[in-house]
């Protein structure tokens, strides 16, 4: 495996027709989970089939696991796995038929495709309906099997596309299991493309942030919540609305929670004490205030507004 | 009981793949075919009696002859049986008839039940998407495709032609010279059936790859046929009675170039050169393949 990026782009451009998909995206990965966030049409899906070369560049470079992906695109794609977003399945195969020749196609050899076609749909589960045509499978078995033909030429780097697309809540926890054994205990790059982002706070140590075909941030979760305001959990006596007036006097919002309890989101340099200034301004009492974590999903907000 | 290890294994094993996608493509490909074909048993038996059945018979039949002759006793129902005997017999004419005539309504069905779906499916079931996110070009997909209709097409059209030939250079070839010829024969038979089966493989594959359904490919298929062969060829020829109409109706140039290749004067059209109709049909296939390569995308463009 290359010791530089896992991931290198620099100016990476990619048209469809006149449609821009891909403005001048630069960024580097070093590697291990990384959430691909941005809202529908950001260019999510499209930076993924640029970096399996599935669709051509219109400018920059793109370098992944070391190889360009211009020049090197089907010794790179034996080190990638896939798993498309849409429901994708070869036609009139049975699950184990389907991930054999996912991996004969990959360029394994004929006994170890076989071998490796049932170890990994044992691993995604399947082992009941392996021998059952794609066909008839639940959304749920379709995703898992999508992600046992990614697998089953073991990659060193896995796109994962809305891997939890169609999933209820006991299928998308068991997905995002799979997923983090692979890249937290077996060593598998992830790239997660996901619009939910509970999945990509699970399971991802770092996101590309994207919108409208931009790179709009590079940052680790933790940095990336750090990066927000902070926000507390306050429980009020008295007149709320003076506290809130009070507050945006001081640069910071309120937003309405249960009863007298509102969330106030504070500016970097200001904090707690501010909070209690605004209570002692507009005669409230604060009966409790507690330090809450900025989700990512609040946290990425923040990031695309600042951008907008 | 027996416990499974359930985590997942690295595989540390050969991924330069030594076998080629397009192989790999062929392989799978014939493998469904064959399901297709036999997913009902009744069918499947009259197929393939349609299809093998003359084949069988001129093998039988020369093997008959042959052995009534070597045996005095029957020497007479061996003469009786010369009629039949010059049916069968590999010349250019018999080769001809069997290639683009005889094997011609096999030639349809197999386009329509294996072809048909080859590429129409992929579309149909994303799986374009899988394929070529794989070390697999474009180039190399279409090229596996063609070789799994072209096999089911050979199978029907070539192989029996050619094992004809072998059979009668075993049993009726009676001097080197003969020989000799009959092995000149192989090879125009197996041009002559190149030429049909790389056209009909060509067109079932690009309707296929205009189509999300393997039923609207044969529509499709169908289509395009009746329009060139009945619509264009027929009304055009009725109307201006010019000669050179026929080069619209593909199933004609392929007879003249197989007429020519096979050196088969008596089927030769003297009015329309067999090169016009070759270069009619050369014009087809970068068409078609030109239709194939642009519908196989792993992303399509809506807007």
């Amino acid at each position: 495996m290359s010791d530089g990026p896992v991931i290198d782009l620099r100016g990476v451009t990619v048209r469809y027709g006149r449609f821009v998909a891909l403005d001048d995206v630069t960024a580097t990965s070093e590697g291990g989970a990384v959430g691909l966030l941005g809202p529908n049409g950001a260019g999510k899906s499209s930076l993924i089939k640029a970096l399996l070369g599935l669709v051509p560049l219109a400018e920059g470079e793109a370098k992944v696991l070391g190889d360009d992906v211009r020049r090197q695109p089907d010794r790179l794609r034996r080190r990638l796995g896939y798993m498309p977003e849409r429901d994708a399945a070869f036609p009139h195969l049975t699950g184990f038929q389907a991930t054999w020749y996912a991996g004969r196609l990959a360029g394994m050899p004929d006994a170890d495709a076989r071998r490796r076609a049932h170890e990994v749909l044992l691993f995604a589960g399947l082992e009941e309906a392996r021998y059952r045509d794609v066909s008839t499978y639940s959304t749920g078995m379709r995703q898992r099997v999508k992600l046992a033909q990614a697998l089953v030429h073991d990659p060193d780097l896995l796109f994962l596309d809305e891997p939890t697309n169609g999933l209820d809540p006991k299928g998308r926890d068991e997905m995002l299991a799979l997923i983090k054994t692979l890249s937290r205990a077996k060593g598998i790059h992830v790239v997660l493309s996901s619009h939910l982002l509970r999945d990509v706070e699970d399971v991802c140590g770092s996101v590309l942030v994207m919108r409208h075909g931009k790179m709009v941030k590079h940052e680790t979760i933790e940095g990336l919540r750090k990066a927000t305001d902070d926000a507390f959990s306050v429980l009020l006596r008295g007149d709320g609305e003076a506290f809130k007036l009070a507050c945006e006097r001081r640069g910071m919002a309120v937003r309405p929670r249960k009863g007298t309890e509102v969330e106030v989101h504070v500016p970097r340099g200001t904090g707690a004490r501010d909070v209690f200034g605004a209570a002692l301004e507009s005669g409230t009492v604060v009966h409790k205030l507690v330090p809450t974590r900025v989700s990512l999903e609040e946290a990425l907000l923040d990031v695309l507004g600042r951008d907008d | 009981m027996v416990v499974h290890d359930r985590s997942y294994s690295r595989w540390d094993g050969d991924r330069t793949g030594k076998v080629p996608g397009a192989w790999v493509i062929l392989d799978r490909g014939v493998m469904t075919g064959l399901a297709v074909l036999f997913k009902r048993k009744i069918f499947a038996v009259l197929l393939t009696l349609w299809a093998f059945g003359p084949f069988v018979a001129a093998v039988l039949i020369m093997y008959a002859v042959f052995y009534f002759r070597s045996t005095p006793e029957l020497a007479e129902i061996a003469r009786n049986m010369s009629d039949v005997l010059r049916l069968v017999t590999p010349t250019p004419d018999t080769l001809w008839g069997y290639l683009v005539n005889l094997q011609l309504p096999v030639v349809f069905m197999l386009c329509v039940l294996v072809g048909s779906g080859l590429i129409a499916e992929d579309r149909r079931t994303n799986a374009l998407e899988l394929y070529l996110s794989r070390p697999l070009g474009r180039f190399q997909y279409v090229t596996g495709k063609l070789a799994v209709i072209g096999f089911f097409l050979s199978l029907v059209t070539v192989v029996p032609a050619v094992i004809i030939v072998l059979v009668w250079m075993a049993l009726g070839a009676t001097s080197a010279d003969e020989l000799a010829s009959l092995s000149g024969l192989i090879v125009k038979a197996v041009e002559a059936g190149a030429v049909q089966v790389l056209v009909m493989s060509l067109l079932i594959l690009a309707a296929s790859s205009l189509a999300k359904r393997a039923r609207n490919a044969t529509i499709l298929f169908v289509g395009f046929l009746v329009v060139s062969e009945i619509i264009l060829h027929g009304i055009l020829f009725e109307v201006l009675g010019n000669p050179s109409v026929h080069l619209v109706s593909i199933l004609y140039d392929v007879r003249q170039c197989a007429a020519w290749l096979l050196d088969n004067p008596a089927e030769l059209d003297p009015d329309v050169p067999a090169l016009h109709c070759a270069v009619v049909l050369l014009g087809w296939v970068v068409l078609w393949s030109g239709v194939i390569l642009r519908r196989v995308r792993p992303v399509e463009v809506v807007a």
